[in-house]
């Protein structure tokens, strides 16, 4: 893999929820070699809080750990801790979201690890950053959700909140931007450094916009606090920018600039007597104050008139900007998500072929592979101890005999 | 300090939201971003409106997208005007645009062109829906991507209008993808001298941001995975969101005996221990309906504020949903340096969001807000490209620059 994006780079992955876990397989994806270490004990539980039951390898599991090696050590032992120290003052890369304490009982916390390694980049995924009254509450991406206003800001009103999960996400590709904008500096400097992402800090950015505008109003109006609402399609502030049920399923408009489409969109969904509605005429009315909630019922009963499937066939030809909200089966056969390898088809050998989430960026010299599937516990141990560590295959049989490696 | 993007020089084709946001990743980190714009300027700057909130006092939306860079208001329709972003390019590291495939053609600025222009140039597509396939020119809507992954008929509860997830999220994967692949390419570039092209798009970002929920769907073709399960019948109910006096709460509980035992204490109910319809944690799952039912008009007598102190008493997880008039006063969100103060000289000190990620020894800076329509047009001009005044004036009087 000599042309990968980042060929002859070494990962340590300690990570044991998803943004970290995501972070590392993506490094894999670009060529890295990635050593995921696990914990020998079974009931090895960071946060004494385990929630689910001990994960098997279920399907999120193997997508966010997929191009990596897995190594299994001790890690109440001395000689696993040892063996760990030993592989992270090889690697160029360490991703964790291991608690600060578990870290420094492993003997591989930053300020220990760049001693021996000066090089090393380490990148931290936590919950909710190193200060404040969260910073030691575990990286649990509900929470997280909760916290930041993301949850309740997509919660329609009249109804519960549900929880989105995609801060995880973003945060495995925040922590992976710091990651590499350290690796480039390495290559300057010939330092490593540390790297802080979290999942609070993901959602904060998830919604961007949102809260700047909240802020700079908060600031410069006088817009009082219960102006600020969570955003709902039944007082949209712009009609044609919002859902609509149809007689089966939903659409969803875009149609920001109205003036432009205003006529095409009357015709289209069968209201030309509203064309001219001195309630609707302008784009200012239609999403002001006094009128929008007008048009919104309006179209409510308009939309249910037809099936999705007759408002689109109605539709073809013209200009309108929509998307009929179907389930996870329509993007599963969507050509342009293949196409470009937002999805990519896996051969798992005796269980067949799976479908999976593939590589979020193209690069036109230095494409992203597959080049192993996710490994099951110390799939790789004997590997790793002998390519890495030089280990003979006598020391590795008597690591194995008194369970300090797998 | 140093500053990692120290002489990186970006050359930023980029409207609205998920293109100039990938290009403020990379000024947060040092470096130059020059804004190439029409005469009129770039079309957010005229908005009017951002959801309830009216942009009339203060456009935060452009001058929080376009923060730290450069504006060079230029006229590309004419030949001189792509002349002079031809010379940028030559000096330059990075080309970044979200415009249309067709769009960038027609101005001449397409990959095949640039590349000729400078090829150590990363190259930069930033769109709708991805660099091939029969939708690569579609216009980016997140709505509409996010309608077309699915997840929107996934969130929710039954018969509920779909859950949009969050105003613009699509564009914020799309835009960290955009930067990301960027400096990967630079590192690469770093190393090997060549240029290349990098394409991210929203859709892309939005069926990574659907991943927690699409890939289980996916591995499996489980029906029953093509919907989020309803609260009210949770296999852990103890692990729920739950209304209280006056806020939701998301209470996060292992369904094992001891947590059970605190969950009681905390609730007040300790009755409800060795009640044997949730005497065990098989039988919680079994009765979740019911104690749901129980714990939705149990946690309504009192306030979030309450039930943190209570379950905290106990060593238990629970987090309120917070509104953003919560989140601007979380000292979590302050002491982090989530939320900034920004000092810009032509205004009073503004709130707002602030880096992605914290690097320990070259740190970013969020810097200052959006530029000026055209700013920079000298410095850029002469102190670049050494075009001298003479020439600046034929060029503005040929209406080549602003």
């Amino acid at each position: 893999m000599g042309s990968g994006l980042l060929s002859g780079i070494r990962v340590l992955d300690l990570a044991y929820k998803t943004a970290g876990s995501l972070t590392s397989a993506l490094f894999g994806d670009w060529g890295a070699t990635v050593f995921k270490a696990e914990a020998l004990e079974l009931e090895f539980d960071p946060w004494q809080y385990a929630v689910d039951d001990p994960a098997g390898r279920d399907p999120l599991f193997e997508f966010v750990n997929r191009n990596k090696m897995s190594i299994s050590l001790a890690f109440q032992t001395k000689e696993g801790k040892e063996i760990l120290r030993k592989v992270a003052g090889k690697v160029d890369i360490l991703v964790t979201d291991l608690p600060t304490k578990i870290l420094e009982d492993l003997g591989i916390d930053y300020a220990t690890l760049c001693e021996g390694n000066p090089g090393v980049v380490y990148g931290i995924c936590s919950g909710f950053g190193s200060r404040g009254p969260d910073k030691d509450t575990p990286p649990i991406d509900e929470l997280a959700c909760s916290k930041s206003g993301f949850l309740w800001v997509v919660t329609e009103p009249g109804y519960p909140p549900s929880y989105t999960a995609n801060g995880q996400i973003a945060a495995a590709f925040y922590l992976a931007y710091g990651i590499i904008l350290a690796l480039y500096q390495r290559e300057q400097s010939g330092e490593g450094q540390k790297v802080d992402a979290s999942l609070f800090n993901a959602y904060i950015n998830q919604m961007g916009t949102l809260v700047q505008s909240s802020l700079a109003s908060m600031e410069l109006t006088s817009m009082p606090s219960s102006g600020w609402q969570p955003l709902s399609r039944s007082t949209a502030t712009n009609p044609l920018a919002n859902l609509y049920k149809t007689k089966d399923k939903w659409v969803s408009f875009a149609l920001a600039q109205t003036d432009r489409y205003w006529h095409d969109f009357c015709k289209a969904v069968e209201l030309e007597d509203i064309e001219h509605d001195p309630r609707f005429n302008t784009h200012e009315k239609r999403c002001g104050d006094e009128f929008r909630q007008d048009l919104i019922s309006i179209l409510d009963k308009a939309l249910l008139k037809r099936s999705a499937a007759e408002w689109q066939s109605r539709w073809e030809g013209i200009p309108l900007i929509y998307e009929i909200i179907d389930d996870f089966q329509k993007v599963e056969d969507d050509p342009q998500a293949y196409v470009n390898q937002y999805l990519i088809e896996l051969d798992y050998g005796s269980r067949g072929k799976t479908t999976m989430i593939g590589f979020p960026i193209e690069f036109s010299r230095t494409p992203a592979s597959i080049s192993r599937l996710c490994p099951s516990r110390g799939e790789h141990t004997t590997k790793i101890l002998v390519d890495v560590l030089g280990y003979s295959s006598d020391q590795i049989t008597e690591l194995r005999e008194k369970k300090v490696v797998y | 300090m140093a500053v990692v993007l120290d002489g990186i020089r970006v050359v930023d084709m980029t409207v609205f939201y998920q293109g100039p946001v990938a290009c403020r990743y990379l000024a947060d980190f040092g470096a130059e971003v020059i804004k190439v714009e029409p005469l009129e300027g770039e079309v957010a700057r005229g908005l009017q409106q951002h959801g309830i909130l009216p942009m009339k006092e203060w456009n935060s939306y452009y001058y929080n997208n376009n923060r730290n860079r450069k504006s060079l208001a230029i006229n590309l329709t004419k030949e001189e005007g792509k002349q002079i972003v031809y010379k940028l390019v030559e000096k330059s590291d990075v080309f970044v645009s979200n415009y249309r495939f067709t769009g960038l053609q027609r101005l001449k600025m397409d990959y095949q062109t640039l590349y000729q222009v400078n090829p150590r140039l990363i190259y930069a597509a930033s769109t709708g829906f991805g660099y091939y396939g029969p939708d690569r020119d579609k216009a980016a809507f997140d709505p509409i991507a996010e309608a077309r992954v699915g997840i929107m008929s996934y969130l929710g509860e039954e018969g509920q209008p779909p859950v949009y997830p969050g105003w613009g999220a699509g564009d914020m994967m799309g835009a960290i993808l955009t930067s990301l692949g960027i400096v990967l390419a630079l590192y690469h570039r770093q190393k090997s001298g060549d240029g290349q092209r990098v394409a991210a798009s929203l859709f892309g970002g939005c069926i990574f941001a659907a991943a927690p929920f699409l890939q289980p769907y996916l591995s499996t073709s489980r029906q029953d995975l093509l919907h989020q399960p309803s609260r009210k019948a949770r296999r852990n109910p103890l692990c729920n969101v739950y209304p209280t006096k006056d806020k939701w709460c998301y209470f996060y509980v292992p369904n094992s005996q001891k947590f059970w035992s605190k969950f009681c204490q905390a609730l007040g109910m300790k009755e409800l221990e060795d009640d044997p319809r949730f005497n065990t944690s098989e039988n919680r799952s079994d009765n979740s309906s019911q104690l749901i039912s129980i714990l939705d008009s149990v946690l309504t007598t009192k306030s979030a504020v309450e039930w943190v102190k209570r379950y905290h008493e106990e060593g238990l997880l629970i987090m309120p949903v917070n509104s953003f008039e919560d989140l601007s006063r979380d000292p979590g969100a302050w002491e982090n340096q989530y939320l900034v103060e920004i000092d810009d000289p032509r205004w009073e000190r503004r709130k707002t969001t602030g880096l992605v990620a914290q690097l320990s020894k070259t740190p970013g800076e969020t810097g200052i807000f959006g530029p000026e329509l055209g700013q920079h047009n000298e410095e850029i001009l002469i102190d670049l490209l050494g075009y001298t005044w003479d020439q600046i004036v034929s060029l503005k009087d040929e209406g080549v620059i602003l």
